[in-house]
């Protein structure tokens, strides 16, 4: 494939990427006891980018025959042959890079072919039963069980020339407890990079729906937590979230130009010197198999380890390869594309604050009157880095002593004034936001997380 | 075009003679133009060239699904294989099944005579003189994005039922998004949408100067005041407010989930007697029109409240025969996974008072042009912010707002809507009036 590609590339005058992408996927998702997805997808074919002009065009084929591609070519040509009259700010060049050449492959999953369709169906099916089984005040289960395979080719004109290989896996399970009118609802799950055993690598199926289950059921009796600016312990998905949403898309370079909250500020504190946040491709830090690893971006660009914030300091955006033209820097990996026929744009890989120094008991002990807060849930962050997000669990803390669970709690605020507050940083680390995908026009799989820090949010209670 | 419900009718034959009990094959092919827009200049024009097929089938009363976007024979052979392996997998479910064939009727103006004069240098005009004109409005006006698509494929289902059906269509639409700024006055961000079957049919420069218009016409918002009282919903706000919890609750997946608020209230009064609804899969240029659902059912013109009365709840196969009824033709998606249920064109009946009037008969209220915030469709609890608002003083149309929110219960507040436009716009599928409401919280500081 890459010999085909490398000629039919070679032969052109124009800039030319080709991104051959072949995906399957497989999605069983059972709720409430009925089957609503048995699902095997295989989508497939070649991505083709034209730089012409200093300006793009984008077509895809789902075929792999010479003829097809170079049809592709020509109608991606022709898109920017005729935009580019019409486009005020050409890309006048696109950043030199470490291209990938060789074979790559994001993290050996194959003992996924140890497990059959009907085991994986069976698990989620038995997973689904047992959790909404285990307790009178369970209403409803759901348990999703998504396995991506990816299998790429990139090709460029300048020199990508790499076969990539990977796997995402994902078990997701949402229990809902009532009592009347009341219920909670709480998700859980493991989202990775690899295989069954990185899978339930943390966690066991059992232990992911007990969890779940049981933390429903508690919740229906937490009182409400208060709401108000307050001191807290927050833990490493929490982070993750913080690190992915409220402040990750205001770095991404795109948005950066479109006027974000991190627009001017490099060189500048954005952050307490305690804070270092990093984009990575490899998972550097904790489990091996965090679930946005990339080995190589969607230009071919080999995908490393960024640091956007060193010490409190802005110090890198995310960026794609004309991105980096623009701002006079390296490519750092982050173009992205979920499928064939999409083209890439700039995304979250692995996105995280680094460890520390301090214990959780050190932490909560240090605590006059807070609150421990762990796991978030969905929220919304703006362009601004005004983000607010449920928060699924939350606990009392006073006088240094963990005290009554809470429920309700969201946290609010400016993200870079969190990450200004954060004066303590724990020394423990795990991954938290794999399940799932990020959304930005496409989705994409990405990871988050951290050590526990503590800082100060708003509360949002009742 | 390649015959496509010949590969459907293969894929069937394909599927029973290796085990199945019942196979539907739902395919699609087509190609498209896109030109996007991005922060005041043109971004990237796109060909697509598409094609799949979803394969669902029942063995033993288990679903098993598999979609691919290959059409070669040993391709399709291999997905029915994989979709039987996930089927003998899957616990059995006795609601499981297709439906019956029913009357088909092609449904005219779906596709337009001259859809392949429609490429990638027209698709570049239209969006470059959408953006020219939004631009050229006023100085201020700023397009933050935006595009222009156009679409042209086919269709085609096929059955171990019986069901046969196959159409064309061609879809364009344009959208245009931004706001203005004068100096460190930044006004609210709006956009504007339009689609049609036939490319002569939108008027993206039209849609440019809505959208100019709008956005300068809320520079200069002020915070306004906090009260209970009046507000009238444009229908962007609307669609947020008002349908968005609707259509949520008329779906019938929903109501056996018991997360629906109309769950048992079919014949009640749900909502004041100047309200009608009717999802309506046949309206002339609909964006969601077409001959025939998901599942190759025939579509209808559906009353979901008639003068306030819930009348029907929006069905597919799968959550009429747990009910023991028939479909109402709602099944909904695309080729890579299982049908869902999903309104069509909702269409909300013309009110009797003019828009004119609506604001006159305010003395102190808002007028909410678009909502951003959160809508608990379950609950049917929204809070959030008033974007492009103004105040509406003594019958008249007053200040821009900025920094105000409102908050209530849309399934709280539907029994007392007090007035309905008869003005009414499209937007997205939906053919939405003015509505007002009456008591709903104001808050802004």
């Amino acid at each position: 494939m890459r010999e085909l590609l490398k000629t039919i590339v070679d032969a052109r005058d124009d800039w030319v990427e080709l991104r051959v992408h072949d995906r399957r996927q497989l999605q069983i998702m059972v709720r409430k006891g009925v089957v609503e997805s048995a699902t095997s997808r295989v989508h497939g074919g070649v991505g083709v980018r034209v730089l012409r002009n200093g300006t793009w065009g984008f077509s895809s084929t789902a075929s792999r025959d010479r003829s097809a591609i170079e049809d592709a070519i020509r109608s991606a040509a022709t898109a920017a042959e005729l935009s580019s009259s019409e486009r005020s700010e050409k890309v006048e060049r696109l950043a030199d890079a470490d291209l990938a050449v060789g074979d790559f492959v994001t993290r050996d999953a194959r003992d996924l072919d140890e497990h059959s369709v009907d085991e994986k169906t069976s698990l989620v099916v038995d997973t689904e039963r047992t959790v909404r089984g285990s307790s009178e005040s369970m209403r409803s289960a759901l348990v999703r069980y998504v396995e991506i395979e990816d299998e790429k080719w990139i090709v460029s004109t300048d020199g990508a020339d790499a076969h990539i290989e990977d796997t995402k896996l994902e078990f997701l399970v949402q229990a809902v407890a009532g009592e009347g009118d009341d219920m909670t609802v709480v998700w859980d799950g493991s989202g990775v990079t690899g295989g069954w055993s990185d899978l339930f690598g943390a966690r066991s199926p059992e232990e992911l729906g007990d969890d779940a289950a049981r933390l429903a059921v508690d919740l229906l009796s937490a009182p409400y937590a208060p709401g108000g600016p307050a001191q807290v312990v927050m833990d490493p998905q929490l982070v993750g979230l913080l690190a992915h949403e409220a402040i990750g898309h205001t770095v991404e370079a795109d948005f950066v130009l479109a006027g974000s909250a991190a627009s001017g500020r490099i060189g500048k504190r954005v952050g307490s010197e305690l804070v270092t946040l990093v984009d990575s491709g490899p998972a550097l830090v904790g489990a091996p198999y965090a679930g946005g690893i990339v080995a190589v971006d969607d230009e071919g660009v080999v995908a490393g380890r960024t640091v956007v914030i060193d010490q409190g300091v802005l110090a890198s955006y995310l960026h794609d390869r004309e991105s980096a033209a623009r701002f006079g820097v390296a490519p750092t990996g982050n173009a992205r594309a979920w499928q064939y026929d999409d083209p890439p744009l700039i995304r979250m890989r692995n996105t995280y604050l680094e460890p520390g120094e301090s214990s959780l008991e050190e932490m909560i002990a240090s605590v006059e009157n807070g609150f421990l807060l762990r796991r978030g849930g969905s929220g919304q962050a703006d362009a601004n880095a005004e983000f607010m997000f449920g928060v699924h669990e939350a606990y009392e803390i006073k006088k240094g002593k963990l005290g009554r669970l809470l429920r309700g709690a969201t946290i609010s605020g400016d993200a870079f004034d969190v990450l200004g507050s954060v004066d303590m940083i724990g020394s423990s680390f795990e991954w938290g936001i794999g399940t799932g995908h990020c959304g930005k026009g496409q989705p994409a799989k990405v990871d988050g997380g951290g050590p526990h820090v503590r800082c100060r949010v708003t509360i949002g209670g009742r | 075009m390649e015959d496509l419900l010949s590969v459907c009718e293969s894929v069937v034959e394909t599927g029973l003679s290796s085990g199945a009990d019942e196979v539907e094959a739902y395919a699609a092919l087509g190609a498209g133009v896109t030109v996007e827009i991005q922060k005041n200049d043109l971004h990237m024009a796109t060909t697509q060239n598409s094609e799949g097929i979803g394969i669902r089938l029942f063995a033993g009363g288990s679903l098993g699904f598999a979609y691919t976007n290959v059409l070669a024979s040993d391709g399709l052979r291999e997905s029915v294989g994989r979709a039987l392996a996930i089927a003998s997998a899957a616990p059995a479910d006795e609601h499981n099944g297709l439906p019956a064939p029913t009357r088909i009727e092609p449904l005219d103006g779906l596709v337009d005579p001259d859809a392949s004069a429609f490429d990638t240098a027209r698709a570049l005009e239209l969006a470059i003189s959408m953006l020219r004109t939004a631009r050229g409005y006023d100085a201020r006006v700023t397009v933050d994005g935006g595009g222009l698509v156009g679409h042209r494929g086919r269709r085609a289902i096929a059955t171990s039922r019986g069901v046969r059906a196959e159409e064309d269509v061609s879809l364009y639409y344009c959208q245009i998004m931004g706001m203005a700024r004068d100096g460190d006055d930044i006004s609210s961000f709006d956009y504007q949408f339009e689609h049609s079957h036939r490319f002569s049919g939108i008027d993206p420069a039209g849609a440019a100067e809505r959208f100019a218009e709008s956005v300068v016409r809320s520079i200069g918002a002020v915070t306004g005041e906090s009260f209970t009282g009046p507000v009238i919903l444009a229908p962007k706000a609307a669609a947020s407010i008002v349908a968005g919890p609707i259509e949520f609750a008329v779906d019938a997946s929903r109501v056996q989930k018991e997360t629906s608020r109309f769950a048992g209230k079919l014949g009640e009064a749900v909502a004041s007697d100047l309200l009608s609804v009717v999802d309506d899969a046949t309206l002339a240029d609909g964006f969601a029109s077409a001959s025939f659902d998901r599942e190759g059912q025939s579509p209808q013109v559906l009353p979901l409240l008639q003068s306030g009365v819930l009348r029907n709840f929006l069905y597919d196969t799968s959550t009429a025969r747990r009910e023991g009824k028939e479909s109402t033709g709602h099944a909904a998606g695309g080729v890579s996974s299982v049908p869902f249920i999903s309104a069509t064109n909702l269409v909300f009946g013309a009110g009797e008072t003019a828009y004119e009037d609506m604001i006159a008969g305010v003395d102190r209220g808002v007028l909410v042009t678009r909502f951003s915030g959160n809508v608990d469709p379950v609950s049917g609890d929204f809070s959030g912010t008033v974007k492009g608002g103004r105040m509406i003083r003594s019958g008249k149309l007053a200040e821009p707002l900025s920094g105000t929110m409102i908050a209530g219960n849309t399934f709280d507040l539907l029994p007392g809507i007090s007035a309905v436009s008869r003005e009414r716009e499209r937007l997205f599928s939906m053919l939405l009036p003015y509505i007002r409401l009456d008591a709903v919280t104001v808050t802004s500081g």
